[in-house]
């Protein structure tokens, strides 16, 4: 997968490489999915989520690894507390001389506040009643996959679908996935439903099954809200029966045959029904606006960046 | 000692394992207040262990420890 250079087979607007965000916005709205994807524009100032979710996932992976090889409790906080102050450090000169810390600009997610997330997480979940898979040796940690899909293209070759797993675990007599989450808002049981039925979880259980070949039952998410003046963690389940993957496998078939159609036409429509939805589309006011003024508008408020695509290349 | 603000903005490769000793035991006093101040007012600040998602047949729940 790292040689390739698109998702997108070249000269054309047909995506044959997918991951669960993807996927999820093309069926959230073909417009969003044009602009994002397609396009590549993300509106300003949304960078600091990603990076902040990115390095919350990739700290705890860190101190996971660095227990599993033998690592004292207390030297692995050490080594990611180092870890994550070095990653937040900014504008560092090739010789290793200066830089500034990252500045967020956000009161919830910022360079405190992530060094305070992954402090807690780890002192809160220090007797944690799952343990981490070994597969061929090693342990399950940092699972980055790109897997054929049991549908073709138009060009007679397979789907590819990638994504990052953080860990396979063991909890009780099961296995699970366990994907960690941010949030600035407050987890309720209603924060949990979302994920069932959802898009990333049943890849993440189908990529597991069929990868690993490990009868994962489905997915543990550890959440975290965000807040200013603290850190608080949920963990919920979310399974997925052998029926349930089956379907899900039949109806992304026929989204990406959707997919087909709209690249075929060179033509996304909007879905009007979903601009309000998730804190609602970044896309509303572009989309609301006559097609003549669109792209003026987009250039003031959104940067083109394809990031949505460099995530999908790099697994993520 | 220096102040934890001083802590966060000197380059992070000139801190030592004491400087970030003193990081960790500020979070995890943060932490120890954190959970205090929830005892005292009854106010569980985590969510209270409920099912969630789609049940998982077999398993129980409170061994989350959530």
């Amino acid at each position: 997968m790292n040689q390739l250079a698109s998702p997108f087979y070249p000269g054309t607007k047909l995506q044959f490489a997918w991951n669960s965000s993807a996927l999820g916005t093309f069926k959230e709205c073909a417009r969003k999915y044009f602009y994002s994807y397609i396009e590549g524009w993300t509106p300003k100032g949304t960078g600091i989520h990603l990076r902040f979710g990115r390095l919350f996932q990739d700290a705890l992976d860190f101190f996971d690894k660095l227990v599993i090889q033998g690592e004292g409790r207390e030297d692995a906080i050490d080594l990611m507390v180092d870890w994550v102050l070095q990653m937040t450090w900014d504008g560092r000169e090739p010789d290793g001389s200066g830089g500034t810390p990252w500045e967020t600009g956000d009161a919830n997610k910022n360079r405190e506040t992530l060094l305070r997330s992954v402090v807690w997480y780890v002192d809160h979940y220090a007797h944690d009643s799952t343990s981490t898979l070994i597969l061929s040796g090693a342990p399950a940690l940092e699972l980055k996959f790109t897997m054929e899909f049991p549908a073709l293209t138009p060009k007679g070759e397979p789907y590819l679908m990638t994504g990052h797993m953080d860990r396979l675990c063991q909890f009780g007599d099961d296995k699970f996935i366990m994907d960690r989450k941010t949030t600035k808002t407050t987890i309720s049981p209603y924060y949990f439903q979302q994920y069932s039925p959802d898009n990333q979880m049943s890849l993440y259980t189908f990529a597991g099954r069929s990868i690993y070949d490990v009868p994962v039952a489905g997915v543990i998410i550890d959440a975290a809200q965000i807040a200013v003046g603290f850190t608080s963690f949920s963990r919920g389940i979310t399974t997925r029966s052998e029926g349930q993957i089956s379907e899900w496998v039949t109806d992304t078939t026929y989204w990406l045959r959707l997919a087909e159609t709209f690249a075929e036409a060179n033509y996304w429509p909007m879905n009007d029904k979903s601009c309000h939805d998730y804190g609602g589309c970044p896309f509303r006011e572009v989309c609301n606006k006559d097609a003549a003024v669109r792209d003026s508008f987009l250039r003031t408020n959104f940067v083109i960046s394809h990031e949505s695509s460099e995530r999908i290349l790099n697994n993520e | 000692m220096s102040s934890l603000s001083e802590l966060f903005s000197r380059d992070p490769l000139l801190l030592t394992r004491e400087d970030r000793r003193v990081i960790i035991e500020k979070l995890r006093a943060d932490r120890a207040n954190y959970m205090a101040a929830g005892t005292r007012t009854g106010v569980t600040k985590e969510p209270k262990p409920k099912a969630t998602g789609t049940k998982v047949t077999g398993l129980n729940l409170s061994d989350l420890g959530l």
